[in-house]
């Protein structure tokens, strides 16, 4: 049986290229043709590097040589010759030329003479598991950019971090806790303790004369039995001078270099507490000097009214009713200066008192504050209350507030037939606004700026009894609450007081 | 003996005299000028040596703000001292704003009033005050 050669040798599922021995190309297999792009009657009997040129796109290109090069030797040693990976794009019939890795194996068939008579080539198209080598290298280069990016990055930020360290106006220092020695100091030590930063590396606070031993130990002790984080302490500290600093330390214990450090930031509150204390004494005084007036004022008025009803009382038989009339506006008077006094010494606590804020129910609020009114208040009128929004605030003031407002809506609406009080709250924003609204004599718009100070009237006593201090007080505690306070108001139609508070 | 006032201010003296009497007091009432006369007459020194202290007032009202001895050293004694801390004291303060209200009671004051302006509330305050610690209020059997 005869065996058809040329057939078997060109149906073959490997990539076979059979050169002559001056590179000329006279047979391929059709795997070999499928896979460079190529037909048979195009390449036969044409130099193999007519056919398969390097991609003039791609400069750096060497396919072609190295085969070159492996033929060669395939020729001299008469012996095969097993190429390494090559790059050689393919020309498309479209004159494109597509990126194709191969390894190829150059065999020589020698003739009986000894003579390469043919050479295999063999390739195997390894373009996929190439181009996967490839894009992996490519992503081990792209990480090692980011890697030396990525430490750059740090070495740029340790410098940043090292300048913002230095302008910082807090202390920032670093101790180990072993033996309490500074590592590091920042500028803002330097000048707060007139100590230069390589005078004090190596050395222990106390060393420094800046505390005393034990009082390290117990912040050592302390800051370890609480936990590493942010304890806050505050502290007397010597500078250079000798000047005592009083200073807020906030030490973190952390590891370096796996050594125990303290990070601690100081903030120096020499002055915040000098002020604070002044504030104080202030507040004092203020106290005192309240206290004082209201002593000192009251008991003279104590004594003209007294001594007024004495003479009423025991002289009626001589005083005519004249007499009697000029006897009570006198202590009518005085009555009325004690209230002033003690409305504006009222006032002048509201400013001293600390807030204590916690969620206030508005509805409660004002059913007190309408109590409260109703105890003291003679004229009739008709309150209507909405559901009022809760907030924070200090409740007992919040009374205060409405029983102000209130009070002088049913007192500026009494001389009216059917007198009216509306109050409302609506949320708008981050601020729910309160508003007392009566019928009642209202203003003039003209003196609304006169409305909230102390003293200051927009009716006579005739008209209106009154001291001129309520709104002031609804003024300052709404004040004191972050909120603002305004009014409307129509002569003869009555008035409306609006006050806002955050919503929290 | 019922009531010891202590009061410098003669003014305030002569009204709450006047108001004790209008509650029917008038011949049972000992004005004291000051802390000192007070501390004399009821432990039974100075201007009041062998006076008989086993005679106790039923209430002592005590100004606070007087030269001397002040109403918060007068009751820091009158208190400290078995054999006057049972009877009742009533601090007279013009104020309050008085930060020595506190003080008082931590020192075991009875009760205070503040002296008002109008002498109407005046005499009401007295009078309610004599009445409750005179009528009612009955001190321990010694």
């Amino acid at each position: 049986m005869s065996v058809d050669y040329k057939s078997l040798f060109e149906t073959a599922p490997d990539l076979y290229l059979v050169l002559s021995p001056d590179l000329t190309i006279i047979g391929a297999s059709d795997a070999y043709l499928q896979a460079t792009l190529t037909r048979r009657e195009e390449i036969m009997d044409r130099g193999l590097f007519d056919v398969f040129p390097d991609n003039p796109e791609d400069h750096s290109a060497d396919g072609a040589a190295n085969l070159n090069t492996s033929l060669t030797i395939v020729l001299q040693t008469k012996a095969a010759h097993v190429m390494a990976i090559q790059k050689y794009d393919i020309r498309r019939p479209d004159g494109v030329f597509e990126e194709r890795y191969w390894r190829p194996l150059n065999t020589p068939v020698l003739d009986a003479k000894n003579e390469v008579q043919y050479i295999i080539h063999k390739v195997e198209d390894v373009t996929e598991s190439s181009l996967a080598q490839k894009r992996f290298a490519e992503d081990i280069r792209r990480q090692e950019q980011l890697q030396s990016e990525l430490e750059q990055t740090v070495r740029d930020s340790d410098d940043r971090f090292y300048h913002i360290l230095n302008l910082s106006p807090v202390v920032f220092i670093i101790t180990n806790v072993a033996d309490g020695k500074l590592q590091y100091v920042n500028k803002a030590f330097e000048t707060l303790f007139l100590l230069k930063s390589i005078e004090v590396v190596g050395k222990t606070l106390s060393d420094l004369g800046i505390t005393d031993e034990t009082n390290r130990d117990n912040h050592v002790k302390y800051v370890k039995e609480q936990g590493a984080h942010g304890v806050e302490a505050e502290q007397d500290l010597r500078a250079a001078d000798g000047m005592i600093k009083k200073v807020l330390t906030t030490a973190e214990l952390i590891i370096i270099d796996g050594k125990e450090c303290f990070i601690k930031v100081m903030i120096d509150i020499t002055e915040r507490t000098r002020q604070q204390y002044a504030i104080l004494q202030l507040n004092k005084e203020l106290e005192a000097f309240s206290y004082s007036v209201s002593h000192d004022l009251r008991a003279p008025l104590r004594a003209v009214t007294g001594f007024a009803r004495m003479l009423d009382e025991d002289y009626s038989n001589i005083l005519d009713a004249e007499g009697r009339r000029l006897l009570h506006t006198i202590s009518d008077n005085a009555v009325k200066m004690g209230r002033l006094i003690d409305e504006l010494l009222r006032f002048s606590k509201l400013g001293r008192k600390e807030l204590v804020v916690r969620d206030t129910d508005m509805n409660a609020v004002v059913a007190e504050a309408i109590r409260e009114i109703n105890k003291s208040v003679v004229y009739q009128a008709e309150i209507k209350c909405d559901h009022l929004h809760q907030v924070k605030s200090d409740p007992a003031l919040m009374a205060q507030v409405m029983i102000n407002l209130i009070g002088n809506a049913i007192k500026y609406s009494s001389k009216k037939e059917h007198a009216t009080v509306e109050i409302k709250s609506q949320l708008e924003g981050n601020t729910v606004i309160f508003s007392v609204k009566d019928n009642g004599a209202g203003f003039d718009m003209r003196y609304v700026d006169k409305l909230f100070g102390v003293f200051q009237r927009l009716h006579t006593t005739d008209e209106f009894d009154g001291s001129g201090v309520g709104l002031a007080i609804v003024h300052r505690i709404v004040t004191s609450h972050g909120g603002k306070v305004w009014a409307e108001g129509k002569v003869g139609e009555g008035a409306t007081i609006y006050f806002s508070l955050p919503n929290n | 003996m019922e009531i010891v006032l202590v009061e410098d201010n003669p003014a305030d003296a002569e009204l709450t005299i006047r108001a004790l009497k209008k509650n029917h007091f008038a011949n049972k009432i000992i004005h004291l000028k000051d802390g000192a006369e007070a501390m004399d007459f009821i432990f039974g020194e100075g201007a009041y040596d062998g006076r008989d202290t086993t005679h106790k007032p039923k209430v002592i009202l005590l100004d606070l703000k007087m030269p001397k001895i002040n109403g918060i050293e007068v009751l820091k004694r009158l208190k400290s001292d078995d054999r006057t801390k049972s009877i009742p004291v009533v601090v007279l303060t013009s104020s309050n704003e008085d930060p020595d209200v506190t003080t008082c009671y931590e020192l075991g004051v009875n009760s205070y009033i503040v002296k008002p302006v109008g002498f109407e509330n005046f005499l009401n305050a007295v009078g309610d005050l004599g009445l409750y610690w005179i009528l009612l209020n009955q001190p321990p059997n010694r």
